[in-house]
């Protein structure tokens, strides 16, 4: 097989080793069902409940406050469902952006069809929320506020901190899918002023298949996996012990990371060098979401005049994985909502590319990437009759 | 090595082909062609996914593409006006040229690849170092009909490795494969849900009621009855569910879309010896004002002796040896030299 260059890591990340190395005991020796009386199983307990101690430090809030999920998307179903549930006799009113992940989008839109009402706040054309918008949308009857820390295409952070205190002073519920931003920017749920936050433990060098869900303690929300006892009864389902485990240890990494400048530096450095490597040898190029409030390891372009299928399938013969819209289940491109919403045209997007870095990019694959793209976009630019008709 | 891309839908025709191409050495990549919503009999999830698999089993890449907006415009867009103006469309023969070959083609070009390939039952036949299309071995599956308006310089990289197999062979290949073969397959209109009318499915997309209502004469100017429906349900040739009973049967003769009218007859009357087409493409005899042609008038037709006359401008006239049946406006008229392919245009 070819040498993989990995630049999908909004995707997912490659596991750490020693996130993998915790784990492992609990796939084979340490088999116990932690709800169990028998001691064998107190001592799986113990680490799923060390492990909620590490997520819990990790996002500034207290172990209880922290529920173990299969994942971003269902951290994301379970906040908003679970608040639109238990709280529908207040009212049935829901804010959130155009620019969601799927996972947030797509529930909304489940629950329009339950006879919620939502608005969809338009955004900037760097993907930042409207806030005097968001202000004005606010009701008597509404009962939540969902809003994406990082957005996965582009990686606009948005202003998370001004929006909690927005839903405070409302006395609204304030959710954020904070899968894109947890390991990649700090994340203090106190200073946030939000309610309940999404992560997931892939998006980190975590395994796939654990997220959990931070729920501030008092908010009414109701389970939407229900069964035993699991979870405080929040959440049924025996526990996926050795991916919990291996979350915890993911977040602690992540935290260490984030102090080390080192690692820190040397993303944003490759980024930076992958970025002005592709305005200075590719013409006509626009870099999507915002200049500085971006996550350091994503970028999104616009490479104009050419489809970005055609571009993915010729990185990927050499051996590049980036990605570009998003793709679903089949691999198939449906034009990106994201940039559609940025007030991008429609032949534009269908140009999009998106790398997203990781702490593990090399300088060289980066200079693989420039080294590769150029001649690529060349060879279909001078087969698509919109660059001639430009060049004329 | 040569490098072939390999269009795939996921059937057992598409399959066989791409394990026929990596069996005879060519690098093959498949590609998939997301056309529709998924509530149409193709392009659906599992359709899809079962193309994937195929990939996954003979060792090949696989890639989907996203063409629901160009399939709309080209394909959706011309099959409804078609039924709008009171002609009878072809949409898999429109499929082929601006959809299907159109991206594969353009997809070898851009990746650097040698050849295109389908499952097809059609031949590439090179006469004098020009390239012809013509009918594959299996009779009765053949389609080259529906690739006639393919131009020269896409079937000289064609390659349809079903050529020169039957469809029992391909079955067997690919039940001696373990490929999934469906029970049954649709030969109908791939974007209409099961059993869906053309008339049901155009309902979806245009302001009904501006259509609806037609009379129904005959070919004295009697009227004889007024339907409720759109003038588009109804087809050239088309017997059933006219509802006129008693005596000789009726059949569709005529449809004047612009006054809402059906125009029926006997059945003899619907026999006609001449016919013009247009939108010409002409591969020989392009400077012949008379020649002669067997020509199909639609894909099930037995192709009929003719001779091909030139007239002004960008038609020409068919003029068949023996009269033929429901010559139906909107169809594709394909000319043939024996089996050979050497022009087509659209019946008037």
């Amino acid at each position: 097989m070819k040498k993989i260059i990995y630049l999908d890591n909004n995707a997912t990340t490659r596991i750490d080793k020693r996130v993998l190395q915790s784990m492992l005991p609990y796939l084979e020796e340490y088999y116990a069902n932690p709800s169990g009386i028998y001691y064998f199983a107190q001592e799986v307990k113990k680490e799923i409940e060390k492990a909620r101690e590490k997520v819990a430090k990790f996002l500034n809030a207290t172990p209880f406050e922290i529920i173990f999920t299969s994942g971003g998307t269902e951290s994301d179903n379970f906040a908003i469902k679970g608040i639109a549930f238990a709280n529908r006799e207040k009212g049935k009113h829901i804010i959130t952006s155009s620019i969601e992940h799927h996972a947030v989008l797509n529930t909304l839109k489940y629950l329009e069809k339950q006879g919620f009402e939502i608005t969809f706040l338009p955004v900037d054309k760097y993907g930042i929320v409207d806030i005097d918008a968001l202000k004005e949308s606010i009701r008597k009857d509404t009962i939540l506020i969902s809003i994406m820390y990082a957005n996965n295409e582009i990686g606009t952070i948005e202003p998370i901190k001004e929006i909690g205190e927005i839903a405070r002073n409302n006395n609204v519920y304030f959710h954020t899918d904070a899968v894109q931003a947890a390991g990649k920017i700090k994340i203090d749920v106190k200073e946030l002023n939000v309610d309940l936050l999404s992560i997931s433990g892939h998006k980190f060098y975590g395994p796939k298949g654990i997220g959990a869900l931070f729920i501030r303690k008092g908010v009414k929300i109701e389970p939407v996996l229900h069964g035993g006892h699991h979870e405080r009864n929040q959440r049924a389902g025996t526990e996926n012990v050795a991916g919990i485990i291996g979350l915890g240890r993911a977040c602690e990494i992540a935290e260490e990371d984030l102090k080390n400048t080192e690692i820190k530096n040397k993303k944003k450095k490759l980024k930076d060098k992958l970025e002005k490597g592709i305005l200075e040898k590719i013409p006509e190029v626009i870099v999507n979401g915002h200049p500085e409030k971006r996550i350091d390891n994503t970028l999104n372009i616009c490479i104009k005049y050419i489809e970005g299928e055609s571009i993915l399938i010729q990185l990927d013969f050499e051996g590049i994985c980036a990605s570009s819209g998003s793709a679903c289940t089949s691999g198939s491109l449906e034009p990106s909502h994201v940039l559609l919403a940025l007030g991008l045209p429609h032949e534009i997007a269908h140009g999009s590319l998106r790398f997203s870095l990781s702490k593990y990019t090399e300088e060289e694959e980066i200079d693989k990437v420039l080294e590769v793209l150029p001649g690529a976009v060349q060879k279909l630019r001078n087969l698509s009759p919109f660059w001639k008709e430009k060049k004329i | 090595m040569k490098k072939v891309i390999i269009g795939l839908s996921g059937g057992v025709d598409s399959t066989v082909a791409a394990f026929l191409l990596k069996k005879q050495g060519y690098e093959v990549t498949g590609i998939t062609l997301k056309l529709w919503d998924e509530a149409s009999r193709c392009c659906n999830f599992e359709e899809i996914m079962r193309a994937k698999k195929v990939c996954f089993k003979i060792g090949i890449k696989h890639y989907v593409l996203n063409l629901k907006n160009k399939f709309k415009k080209e394909v959706i867009d011309y099959f409804i006006k078609d039924y709008i103006d009171g002609l009878t469309p072809n949409p898999c023969v429109i499929c082929n040229e601006k959809i299907k070959f159109y991206v594969l083609f353009k997809k070898m070009k851009e990746l650097n690849y040698d050849y295109i390939a389908t499952g097809h039952y059609a031949k590439i036949k090179k006469v004098k170092n020009k390239f012809f299309l013509s009918a594959a071995k299996d009779k009765k599956k053949t389609q080259e009909y529906f690739l006639a308006r393919l131009d020269e310089d896409i079937l000289k990289y064609i390659k349809f490795p079903l050529a020169d197999f039957t469809k029992e062979e391909v079955k067997k290949i690919a039940e001696k494969q373990g490929f999934f073969i469906p029970e049954k397959e649709s030969q109908e209109i791939c974007f209409l849900k099961d059993k869906e009318s053309p008339y049901k499915f155009i309902e979806r997309f245009v302001d009904i009621e501006k259509y609806k209502g037609c009379s129904i004469y005959n070919l004295q100017g009697e009227k004889l009855k007024e339907i409720e429906e759109p003038y588009f349900k109804f087809t050239i040739g088309q017997r059933k569910g006219i509802g006129i009973g008693g005596g000789t049967p009726f059949y569709v003769f005529k449809i004047i879309a612009n006054e809402k009218k059906i125009l029926v007859s006997e059945e003899k009357m619907l026999y006609n010896n001449f016919c013009k087409i247009k939108n010409i493409k002409l591969f020989k005899n392009k400077n012949k004002k008379v020649f002669r042609a067997n020509v199909k008038i639609r894909y099930l037709h037995k192709a009929a002796e003719a001779k091909i006359l030139k007239r002004k401008g960008q038609e020409l006239e068919i003029k068949f040896k023996k009269p033929q049946f429901a010559i139906t406006p909107g169809q594709l008229a394909v000319l043939y030299e024996n089996n050979t392919v050497i022009g087509s245009g659209f019946i008037n």
